[in-house]
């Protein structure tokens, strides 16, 4: 961990519009648990706020916001040029890595776990026995995965963006509802596995899939794998130099 | 600047170096050794210049042959950064941070702690007079500020050996001349200094040896002077100036080391291709006609005389 | 002396000549602002698809076309092999189930239309021709909308296909199918436009690529999740109105209202509501998406 790239990288990640456009997206989801405390059924509480967090939350916000911390953290240094000032030091490119990877994780985090925290207490009004801290810490743990492959994604290919939006929506997405088996390689169904499995959620409310053993072996297997991928890209990254 | 006893500049060095990607050949067979001083590289855009600064710098592998810096190998040796100074071509750098945080940041990546980075950075602002502006954010640096900045940077750990890829560009002549002679004086402390150029003009003022790169290999090196003498298949031009040069041109014309004579508007010029028995032979021939020579300058031992031929060979 | 002459004419002397070799004006027919236009629309049209770009410029566009293929080839291929009505994919439900896709294309694809053209700053020379604004504003839409509509007739024309060579009896089947046709031409119509035209919205207004994609995928991902959200646990006139907030929904019950056939798993269905609601709001979605792209490019500094 370098504090001189990390501020670097928080600086750069944190740029006005980036932030508005997560805050707005933060926004709506507030904005509809207030809606639902205004105008919903109090006796659906539970339900409402498990499906708001799993939906709004898990399904739509987490990645969003991994994947526009994710594919910047490094994708737009090597993209403006940057890049070059951090890779000419006497720094083992782990360090350059882990640290972005740290930075990026922690912006989506908080700009995911917030609202969602805020959100669920919201809705439920109050932490709903545990469904809240549940899903809110599992979109923690996702947050982090999802930062770690998307990192690695920005050092694979040029347009991370893209590729990551069609993992998440066609993989996790489409083919997740059709094919049964994809749900263990999803990490938004590990996502779910770990907020029931940390919330101690009932069923009725919450039904994640996948168990809790499996979810945390290929949670961690991508963690260590997307990270040791990016540390080996950076590790032999070429600059040429030419006019691009 | 440097303390006493430091070791003379690290030397680079490139055998048989070539880089392709694919089909392309970026980098052609080169090999050449860079002891200290000042060396330009020169060459046409797309020549391979920047390509050969990369690998220096370690951020390109060699397809085959070797670089290596300080005998060992350029390409992923993190640790040898402490040693390079680089100045890359684009003009991105952190547009949120002012110049004197950006060389802060640089110092302290490069491994200094806080008070010795802060006055590190300061010396090295001071180097490329860039004081003025060095607590405004770097966003809003003209170009050529924007140069300074980086060079600052790249200077900012003392390194011996600075690689500066076309570090002129957008410099107005006054900033260029300094930043000339910045690269001078550090030359002179027994750095290394390698800068790449498409521009006769800089690389004649400022290098003192000359890497001449044409579609990927080494056209010619060494001083442009020397390299000019060793064109001997291209005849030497001079201009004279006499008491009267028709009747001198008629009586070179006669001579057999005489290529060729024009006279062109007041102007006589004479190709020859042995320039040395030329110039022994002329102050004969012009007394034994009684005419008196008032100059006698070689017209073509500019860099850019040495460059289009070299390129067009 | 036109131009002509004078080029054809070099300075002449007895022992030599000089060429010009310079600029030629033209005086030949200029083709009017339609031409251009069309000209537009077509190089927009094979941009959507990277035809006439680097090969990385086709992997998204190709690469979806592919997907969006594979689960109507596969169900033509398991009706031929086991008939029996066994596919899950008809014409009604096949671009619902394909939603991801769908915004993908065009979230992808709508920044790669207009980004460029922003970014570096190449309007000047389009608007100084024969082109107005609001044609180059149409015609980027209309490309746009033109290769959604492409990549949503594919498949359904794959179905089609299928049915009719699976069939033992060809005049019969050509006879069944004949009564969708309207729905397997004009489903994918009615789908490309709106989004064409909220995507192009987007995109228009930011030179900066990524933010653009970000920006279509949120939007269509946030209001399809605060759609079913709220449709799910609000009260009443909430739960009914909250599934239009999804502009896929939209979509889907305008194709209903056309074409009959109510999806059983679509919010359609629960929202009960009068199907040509759907279908005005949709129209009401696409008009306002061009309005916005329109207003954008009359107002752009070029």
């Amino acid at each position: 961990m370098n504090g001189v790239i990390a501020r670097i990288t928080l600086r750069q990640l944190l740029s006005r519009r980036r932030t508005l456009l997560l805050l707005l997206l933060a926004g709506v989801l507030v904005l509809v648990a207030g809606i639902f405390r205004l105008a919903g059924e109090e006796a659906r509480a539970l339900r409402f706020t498990s499906g708001l967090l799993a939906n709004l939350g898990v399904r739509t916000l987490m990645p969003l916001v991994a994947l526009l911390f994710g594919t910047a953290a490094i994708g737009a240094e090597i993209e403006d040029g940057t890049a070059v000032f951090l890779l000419a030091k006497p720094l083992s490119r782990r360090t350059v890595v882990l640290t972005k990877l740290v930075v990026a994780a922690a912006c989506s985090i908080v700009l995911t776990c917030g609202p969602m925290l805020l959100a669920g207490v919201i809705g439920a009004g109050g932490l709903g026995d545990g469904l809240v801290i549940g899903l809110v810490a599992g979109a923690a743990i996702g947050s982090l995965l999802y930062c770690a492959v998307f990192v690695a994604l920005s050092l694979v290919t040029g347009r991370a963006l893209v590729f990551g939006l069609a993992y998440v929506l066609i993989w996790e997405g489409l083919l997740a509802g059709l094919f049964a088996g994809t749900r263990t390689f999803s990490i938004r169904q590990q996502t779910l596995a770990f907020a029931e499995a940390i919330g101690h959620i009932p069923k009725a409310i919450l039904d994640a899939p996948l168990d809790l053993t499996t979810a945390a072996v290929v949670a961690a297997a991508v963690l260590i794998g997307a990270t040791l991928l990016a540390i080996r890209r950076l590790s032999s990254f070429e600059i040429s130099g030419e006019a691009a | 600047m440097t303390a006493a006893g430091r070791p003379v500049g690290e030397a680079v060095e490139l055998t048989n170096a070539s880089r392709w990607y694919g089909n392309v050949v970026a980098v052609n067979d080169i090999s050449f050794r860079l002891d200290g001083g000042v060396t330009g590289l020169l060459g046409p855009n797309g020549a391979g210049k920047s390509t050969i600064l990369h690998m220096v710098a370690g951020f390109l592998a060699p397809s085959s042959g070797s670089v290596t810096v300080g005998g060992a190998p350029s390409w992923r040796q993190p640790e040898m950064y402490r040693r390079i100074g680089l100045v890359p071509e684009r003009e991105a750098v952190y547009p949120f941070l002012t110049g004197r945080e950006f060389a802060v940041a640089m110092a302290r990546l490069q491994g200094m702690e806080p008070p010795a980075a802060a006055e590190a950075a300061a010396r090295a602002i001071g180097l490329v007079e860039l004081e003025d502006a060095a607590d405004r954010p770097i966003g809003g640096y003209s170009k050529g500020m924007r140069q300074r900045a980086k060079v600052a940077a790249a200077l900012v750990h003392d390194p011996p050996i600075l690689l500066l890829d076309e570090p002129f560009n957008g410099m107005d002549p006054r900033q260029r001349l300094h930043m000339m002679d910045l690269l001078r004086g550090m030359a002179a402390e027994g750095r290394t200094i390698l800068f790449s150029s498409h521009i006769l003009e800089e690389v004649e003022r400022l290098a003192e040896r000359v890497l001449v790169i044409v579609a990927g290999r080494l056209a010619a090196s060494g001083d442009f002077r020397e390299i000019r003498r060793l064109m001997t298949d291209r005849p030497h031009t001079f201009t004279l100036r006499s008491s009267d040069d028709r009747a001198l041109a008629s009586a070179l014309v006669a001579e057999p080391i005489i290529a060729g004579a024009a006279l062109d508007g007041g102007l006589l010029t004479v190709r020859t291709t042995d320039f040395g028995a030329f110039s022994r032979a002329v102050t004969g021939i012009a007394r034994r006609h009684g005419i008196r020579l008032h100059e006698l300058l070689p017209t073509d031992e500019s860099l850019e005389s040495v460059f289009s031929y070299l390129v067009r060979r | 002396m036109t131009r002509r002459e004078a080029a054809v004419a070099p300075a002449e002397s007895a022992t030599g000549a000089i060429y010009d070799l310079g600029y030629r004006g033209y005086d030949g027919p200029r083709l009017g602002r339609r031409a251009a236009f069309w000209t537009l629309f077509r190089a927009s049209l094979r941009a959507a698809f990277g035809l006439g770009r680097s090969g990385r410029s086709k992997i998204v566009p190709w690469g979806l076309s592919a997907i969006i293929l594979i689960p109507a080839a596969v169900a033509g291929a398991i009706e031929a092999i086991a008939p029996g009505n066994l596919s899950p994919f008809n014409y009604a439900n096949y671009l619902w189930e394909m939603q991801p896709l769908l915004a993908l294309f065009v979230a992808a694809q709508a920044p790669e239309l207009v980004s460029g053209d922003q970014r570096n700053h190449v309007l000047s020379l389009y608007f100084s021709h024969a082109l107005a604004r609001s044609d180059y504003a149409l015609a980027k839409l209309g490309a746009l909308a033109a290769a959604l509509f492409g990549l949503a007739l594919a498949p359904l024309l794959v179905i089609l296909a299928a049915a009719l060579l699976v069939s033992p009896d060809l005049p019969a089947a050509i006879g069944d199918q004949a009564g969708s046709l309207p729905q397997v031409f004009g489903s994918p119509l009615i789908h490309a436009i709106p989004l064409a035209a909220i995507s192009m919205a987007i995109a228009s207004w930011t030179p900066r690529r990524a933010y653009a994609t970000g920006a279509i995928i949120a939007v269509f991902l946030v209001s399809a999740a605060v759609g079913s959200i709220l449709a799910e646990a609000g009260r009443g006139r909430i739960s009914q109105v909250a599934p239009l907030l999804n502009p896929f929904v939209l979509l889907d019950g305008t194709r209903a209202w056309l074409f009959g056939a109510i999806l059983p798993d679509s919010p359609v269905r629960d929202a009960n509501l009068a199907l040509p609601v759907f279908g005005v709001l949709a129209a009401l979605l696409a008009l306002l998406g061009t309005v916005a792209v329109l207003w954008r490019y009359r107002r752009i500094a070029a």
